[in-house]
């Protein structure tokens, strides 16, 4: 499905159509829920946040005209941000949690896959243009939801000595992305 | 589209910051509500979201168990339950609307001598509204003359834009019934295929191209949105 068959979904999803919701949960529900899961690494969470991804869509529908976004990143968007603020809530009394293991890598069939669009590739290659280490904090800030704390405590550094440099990579990352 | 590439260097980093996830707390908290006010500051944030997104591109498919969706259909669109735009769940508002509109049936019946009884059965009303007030109507379906008449209270279309009015019956994709009459106090004859599914269908009403939307299926923001009870 390409992003303009989503964004019609989505246009009609805004006027409350049920059909057109179906038809977007049937094309990218597994796209999502491979999302969820890699956040969140628990299933039943991921099961339920995939849920509260799909209301937030079928509440926000109306507002996604306006927002300027391109639809897969406003889906994948919400699903990460609402995966992130389980994992935050859950944190404070939750032991880090290694990769899951009971959940098998499948290949998503074709009519399940979602294409992204060409942005992937530019940003892979400014985050490679980044000092070691300092993509993978972004993708780490991005994909765990680690705060700056977090990160100042997991590399053992003061946090606004992590700030700093976290600051630098993403002025690196804008340049570098900048047309 | 906001541009923005002149954005203050802090309030640039910023975005980046909150789009990242790492700004928490008060500073989150009070970035986001600039954001909602300064649309320079939103286009920044997207922007970052557009590029963060693709951290998530390698990511595996997966598909979720079949339960989640039933689930979610029984939260959406189980009657109890169902909660598409906010003011739906007003029964206040739905209470206030069928007191009017039966007054305004009374009112009618009074005016043409004819029994209520006749009116009241035949007629849907419904109010069409938004969470912005972009535009407010109240429209009342005359199934004697299969015509809807508008009464809009709030909003026009800014100039070179069109209102642009849907029917959305059932699981059925939205029907266009034409553009809104610029005139406050309109009317729209419904054509007669679709006549049998306003009962309890929902009228919206989108921002289009003068004109209204040539794809078929609304392209703009959707303003408001009501369903059509009987009276």
């Amino acid at each position: 499905m390409s992003p303009s068959d989503i964004e019609i979904l989505i246009s009609r999803i805004a006027l409350g159509d049920r059909v057109a919701f179906r038809a977007l949960y049937t094309a990218t529900s597994a796209k999502l829920f491979g999302i969820c899961l890699r956040v969140l690494k628990n299933r039943t969470d991921a099961e339920d946040v995939l849920q509260e991804t799909y209301v937030k869509i079928w509440h926000n529908a109306t507002k996604y005209q306006v927002s300027g976004y391109s639809p897969i990143t406003w889906l994948v968007t919400i699903a990460r941000n609402q995966s992130i603020d389980r994992l935050r809530a859950r944190r404070p009394d939750s032991a880090e949690l290694g990769e899951a293991d009971d959940i098998p890598d499948r290949n998503p069939t074709p009519e399940q896959n979602v294409v992204l669009g060409g942005e992937v590739e530019r940003l892979r290659l400014c985050l490679e243009k980044l000092s070691p280490g300092r993509a993978e904090a972004v993708k780490a800030a991005y994909m765990e939801g680690y705060s700056y704390q977090e990160l100042a405590d997991r590399l053992n550094q003061p946090i606004n000595t992590v700030r700093t440099w976290l600051r630098r990579s993403l002025i690196s990352l804008k340049e570098c992305l900048s047309p | 589209m906001t541009d923005s590439t002149h954005l203050p260097k802090e309030d640039g980093l910023l975005a980046a910051e909150y789009a990242l996830g790492v700004l928490q707390g008060d500073a989150r908290e009070a970035f986001a509500r600039r954001m909602e006010q300064d649309a320079m500051l939103a286009a920044a944030v997207r922007q970052w979201d557009e590029h963060f997104v693709s951290i998530a591109e390698n990511i595996a498919s997966m598909p979720p168990p079949r339960s989640v969706e039933a689930t979610l259909e029984k939260r959406l669109f189980t009657p109890a339950t169902q909660a598409k735009p906010s003011f739906w769940n007003s029964l206040g508002l739905w209470r206030g609307l069928a007191v009017a509109s039966l007054a305004a049936v009374v009112a009618l019946g009074a005016w043409n001598l004819r029994p209520i009884t006749d009116i009241a059965g035949t007629g849907l009303v419904a109010q069409v509204a938004g969470e912005a007030k972009a535009v407010t109507l109240v429209a009342y379906y005359d199934a004697t003359k299969g015509e809807l008449r508008l009464n809009r209270t709030e909003g026009s279309a800014v100039a070179g834009r069109s209102f642009e009015l849907w029917l959305i019956a059932g699981s059925d994709p939205p029907v266009s019934l034409g553009l809104l009459p610029a005139d406050s106090n309109g009317r729209v004859l419904v054509p007669v295929n679709l006549r049998s599914k306003l009962k309890g269908g929902t009228l919206a009403i989108s921002d289009e191209p003068q004109g209204g939307s040539t794809t078929g299926a609304p392209t703009g923001a959707v303003l408001a949105t009501g369903q059509l009870t009987s009276v």
